[in-house]
């Protein structure tokens, strides 16, 4: 029996992905992976909210290299920071200014095949990956453009490892137009008494498919903090897995999805909690318009050895409309015992009290509802402390309200 | 300025104001006293607009004209102004960003002018000045871990950037220890103009010995029960509301 999977398997054996041996071997696991697992359905526990069945039903053909030009990539390219730009999934280096070095037998663990039937596809498919390196004081934004010639698949892969005690800003942002699936991969090694801040734009087309896998290790007395800002694509999944592998490690992960009329967007995070006297806080809001809809699932695992850890989760969403719905699926698995966990979550419209106050006062009600708006979103916004990255979000966000 | 007449109101299916009438001129200043659960907070919201007050019938005329047909927001913009029982709380919108907003809406409604950042700075410091009122209150999120004298003067000093023809204060005065009353107090006298009308409800008679009003009604059971001059506040704090037949202490 044909499955949708085939063909992407079909596509891998066609184009044999370049590579060493010891890729090509991990490739081989991979795609044998996914040919088992195939697509998710509404079955997949990890995947009960999220129905992919677009995806599914799309023939997706493989990448084809794009033409995109500098001007054209220009308006997305965030001040202050060196830039890697991907067109199609691949390196454009003509277009990039932030050296990045191909992925060497260094990085092989990192390219693993045990994972969910996505990760395990741009594994296989993936052209190459690039390797950044960030030293103290890197501010780096890796820009994906998606310029696909006709209904094509992408599987760009990113490994950025943040140097001992470096401090560090790292941006992805995801953009296109037409009808395309980005698979993405981004794999995050914050070193031993290193601050990353990871801020992740997913602005892709509203026409566009996203997946996007982010594997995260936290070093000794790291913190590791990302904000994933998702607003377009049809149907959008974040996925962020961050393992706490040294004591005093720290996670801050945020989250915002802005979904419109006819969007899915999914926000899966699972934080690990591996080794004692960890620390994380992780918030996730959404704003969910006319029959938009919005998934959490939030899982935190404390392992038998993770004493002390300090674990708080936190979502929100807001519903606009009569027809956007929100699920939430927080998830405590605690096999030490002596920590601190706790999780909440709220669900609800614009407060009618603040609304009131607002328009009592002349604004009108469209106003007070941006403000209010506003307000629920930029919190997460606050622990940005660079202004030009900044101001990148405050423009998506009142592109978004406007 | 301000005329109600014969106002029915319900809320959630329970009449509260039951043939209620008020006239104020402009330039006056009226106090309204009543015991809890009197409708004084009831009046106060059906004048600015609230929703889930039901009016069944009455008429609110503001300046000769319906306003019951108009949104909050259109009234506010010609001249109607509410200073909040309980002034809400707003996180992560600044006070500044609020009432600059607020403003441009009334400006733009009006036809008028919009004031940009610097020029609308320039008025609500002179305004937090001349209220002897911390610029700092400017800044910080609406309300937001405001003690409740500080929300209180944050109505006022918004009622004085806003500068409204008709101003309903309800209850400013409650839960104010003695200085932060006369410092509101020192706000309503100042604000107090030949242009301007202002209804001050209140449960208590202290608010009046800072404020001297043209007018003072009592209100109970949604209706007014007696309209005086100043003397009739005077008169209530010795009797109580006993001297209607009510069983709260006016003082």
């Amino acid at each position: 029996m044909s499955t949708a999977a085939d063909r992407y398997v079909d596509a891998y054996r066609a184009e044999k992905p370049a590579g060493d041996p010891w890729l090509t071997e991990r490739r081989e696991a991979a795609i044998a992976r996914f040919a088992e697992l195939g697509f998710p359905t509404l079955r997949t526990e990890a995947w009960k909210y999220t129905n992919v069945a677009p995806l599914t039903r799309t023939a997706f053909t493989p990448a084809r290299p794009a033409q995109v030009t500098r001007e054209a990539v220009a308006p997305f390219l965030i001040d202050g920071c060196r830039h890697v730009v991907l067109t199609n999934g691949r390196l454009a280096p003509e277009l990039s200014n932030f050296a990045v070095a191909p992925l060497s037998w260094a990085e092989r663990d990192l390219i693993g095949d045990n994972i969910g039937s996505f990760a395990a596809l741009n594994t296989a498919l993936m052209p190459d990956a690039a390797v950044l390196r960030l030293a103290d004081g890197a501010m780096v934004q890796v820009l994906h453009v998606a310029a696909p010639g006709g209904t094509e698949l992408f599987n760009p892969r990113v490994i950025v490892i943040a140097d001992v005690n470096a401090s560090a800003t790292l941006v992805e942002s995801y953009v296109g137009s037409g009808v395309y699936w980005t698979n993405a991969v981004t794999t995050i090694l914050a070193g031993q008494g290193a601050q990353l801040t990871h801020v992740k734009l997913q602005d892709e087309a509203l026409q566009g498919f996203h997946t996007g896998a982010c594997r995260v290790e936290i070093a000794r007395d790291a913190h590791y903090r990302s904000l994933v800002l998702s607003s377009g694509a049809r149907l959008a999944r974040n996925e962020i897995s961050a393992a706490l592998i040294g004591e005093g490690a720290q996670c801050n992960l945020d989250g915002i999805a802005l979904v419109a009329a006819g969007q899915h967007a999914d926000a899966t995070t699972l934080l690990d909690h591996r080794v004692p006297h960890g620390t994380s806080r992780e918030c996730y809001k959404s704003v969910v318009d006319d029959d938009g809809r919005s998934v959490f699932q939030g899982s935190i695992l404390v392992g038998h050895d993770a004493q002390k850890t300090d674990a708080r989760q936190m979502h929100r969403a807001l519903l606009l409309s009569p027809q956007a719905h929100a699920d939430a699926k927080p998830e405590l698995r605690i096999f030490a015992d002596d920590v601190k966990c706790a999780h909440g979550a709220t669900v609800g419209d614009l407060d009618a009290e603040s609304l009131f106050y607002l328009r009592s006062r002349g604004v009108d009600l469209e106003t007070a509802r941006g403000l209010l708006i506003e307000a629920f979103v930029t919190e997460l916004f606050e622990p940005i402390a660079a202004p030009a990255i900044r101001a990148a979000l405050d423009a998506r966000l009142h592109r978004w309200l406007a | 300025m301000l005329s109600v007449r014969d106002l029915h109101v319900t809320v959630g299916g329970k009449e509260i104001l039951r043939g209620l009438s008020l006239e104020v001129a402009v330039g006056e200043v009226h106090a309204i006293m009543g015991p809890n659960g009197s409708g004084k907070s009831t009046l106060s919201y059906v004048i600015a607009g609230r929703e889930g007050y039901e009016v069944t019938s009455g008429q609110i005329l503001y300046k000769g004209q319906d306003i019951l047909a108009m949104a909050p927001e259109e009234r506010a913009a010609a001249g109607v102004f509410l200073a909040f029982q309980y002034p809400v709380e707003i996180p992560g919108v600044a006070n500044t960003m609020f009432l600059k907003a607020a403003l441009n809406a009334q400006r733009r409604r009006r036809g008028e002018k919009q004031l940009d950042a610097i020029e609308f700075l320039k008025l609500a410091k002179e305004r937090a000045r001349q209220l002897h009122m911390d610029e700092k209150l400017l800044q910080r999120a609406v309300n937001v871990g405001f003690s409740g004298g500080e929300k209180k003067r944050n109505e006022i000093l918004q009622m004085a950037i806003l500068n409204p023809a008709l101003a309903i204060l309800d209850e400013t005065d409650s839960g104010l220890d003695i200085d932060a009353l006369k410092i509101v107090a020192e706000g309503v006298n100042k604000l107090r103009a030949p242009e301007r009308a202002m209804v001050l409800i209140t449960h208590y008679q202290r608010l009046l010995n800072y404020v001297v009003p043209d007018k003072v009604h009592v209100l109970a059971q949604g209706r007014m029960v007696a309209s005086g001059g100043k003397e009739l506040a005077q008169e209530l704090e010795q009797k109580g509301y006993a001297m209607f037949g009510l069983k709260e202490r006016a003082a």
